[in-house]
């Protein structure tokens, strides 16, 4: 069953439940057959990978996702602030970037999400831009909404929560250092 | 914070703040240097051509799995220069705890508090007071012959009750001690969030 109440909120931050992650995951599909795109990448507004759907290398490369979420997040909050500042915002705001063979769309998706999709020279603008829009807002949509058989709680109870972390950081350190 | 609860996946995000040339870059390239390849991404960083911040450094850690969760920090520097205002106030967002890197140069004294004030009212523009947040404060450059004294850097930024730790972070210490602090307080803190 749907409810319309919004999704669980922490400060700043943002739940999703396995139905939304699967809505979002289908969209995505949708989105990247119809295109066609070689991939669409779906980021949180702090940098953090929510879905990533198609194909993970690029030339040849590995792309690297985790760094990509941070530059995709913090170019989409840089080009809120420039649009704050010269007074052109506007929800589901896009950013293009036109390469020699590809082109790349960073769309805005409600309020904390960005989606980037990288589509072929082939792919008309148009309708890349306008296909890419409806996705965002569908996706946004679908945050929105939260089934009530996944509104199962989560928690952190473990007592020894300080130990269990400090036992994991020091395995992951070492003293010596490659830093020059 | 962002919480993938498909994956059971907590997604943190720390913030190192600080004066110009304080040593956040540095302890962000350190832990990079010393924390197991298998357990970190790329250190991304986005310099000018002088080899100064831009905008951000960014590194993310994965702990492994905690009391049923995988969290995964993930750690930023802002600029330092006073004109990468607007640059700071972006990295800030979604922010869930804060590393302040002060340094303890006798003649940085202005700076530090000119740059504390500023990350105040960048959080107070984001609707998140200074309280609220878990912050860990790290005295570097401890190894300056003019170093500050600790009394006086504790009294000049009115520290109230947030760890504070002596560090040389070019040479690692005090490195480790202030990421373990500020996961430790970001995890107690969502952990009275969720509760």
């Amino acid at each position: 069953m749907d409810l319309s109440s919004s999704t669980l909120k922490l400060r700043g931050g943002l739940t999703l439940y396995p139905s939304q992650i699967q809505a979002i995951e289908k969209l995505m599909d949708d989105l990247v057959e119809k295109l066609p795109a070689p991939f669409a990448f779906l980021v949180e507004g702090s940098g953090q990978t929510i879905s990533f759907v198609g194909k993970r290398w690029s030339n040849g490369k590995e792309i690297d996702v985790t760094a990509l979420g941070a530059l995709v997040a913090a170019d989409m909050a840089a080009s809120q602030e420039i649009a704050r500042l010269t007074g052109e915002y506007q929800a589901y705001q896009l950013v293009l970037r036109q390469g020699e063979t590809a082109s790349t769309f960073i769309s805005e998706v409600g309020k904390s999400m960005a989606l980037l999709v990288q589509v072929s020279r082939d792919v008309p603008m148009g309708w890349a831009r306008i296909h890419i829009i409806e996705t965002a807002q569908k996706i946004a949509d679908a945050v929105m909404r939260v089934n009530v058989d996944d509104e199962s709680k989560l928690e952190i109870l473990d007592d020894n929560l300080q130990e269990l972390l400090n036992s994991s950081l020091d395995s992951m350190w070492s003293e010596d250092s490659d830093v020059r | 914070m962002f919480v993938n609860w498909q994956l059971r996946e907590l997604n943190l995000k720390v913030v190192y703040y600080g004066p110009a040339l304080s040593g956040k870059t540095t302890n962000l390239e350190q832990i990079y240097a010393r924390i197991d390849p298998r357990r970190r991404g790329e250190l991304v960083s986005l310099k000018t051509h002088e080899d100064r911040t831009l905008y951000f450094d960014f590194l993310q850690l994965e702990l492994g799995k905690i009391a049923g969760l995988t969290p995964k920090v993930q750690l930023y520097t802002v600029p330092g220069q006073v004109y990468y205002e607007a640059s700071r106030r972006i990295v800030l967002r979604g922010v869930d705890g804060l590393v302040f890197v002060a340094d303890s140069a006798i003649n940085r004294l202005n700076e530090n508090l000119e740059s504390w004030e500023s990350m105040k009212m960048n959080l107070a523009g984001l609707d998140i007071p200074l309280p609220t947040l878990p912050v860990v404060v790290q005295l570097n450059k401890r190894d300056l012959p003019n170093a500050m004294t600790i009394a006086t850097l504790k009294e000049m930024l009115q520290v109230n009750g947030s760890p504070l730790f002596e560090a040389e972070a070019r040479h690692g210490k005090g490195v480790p001690e202030t990421l373990k602090a500020i996961i430790n307080g970001v995890m107690r803190s969502v952990q009275r969030e969720l509760a």
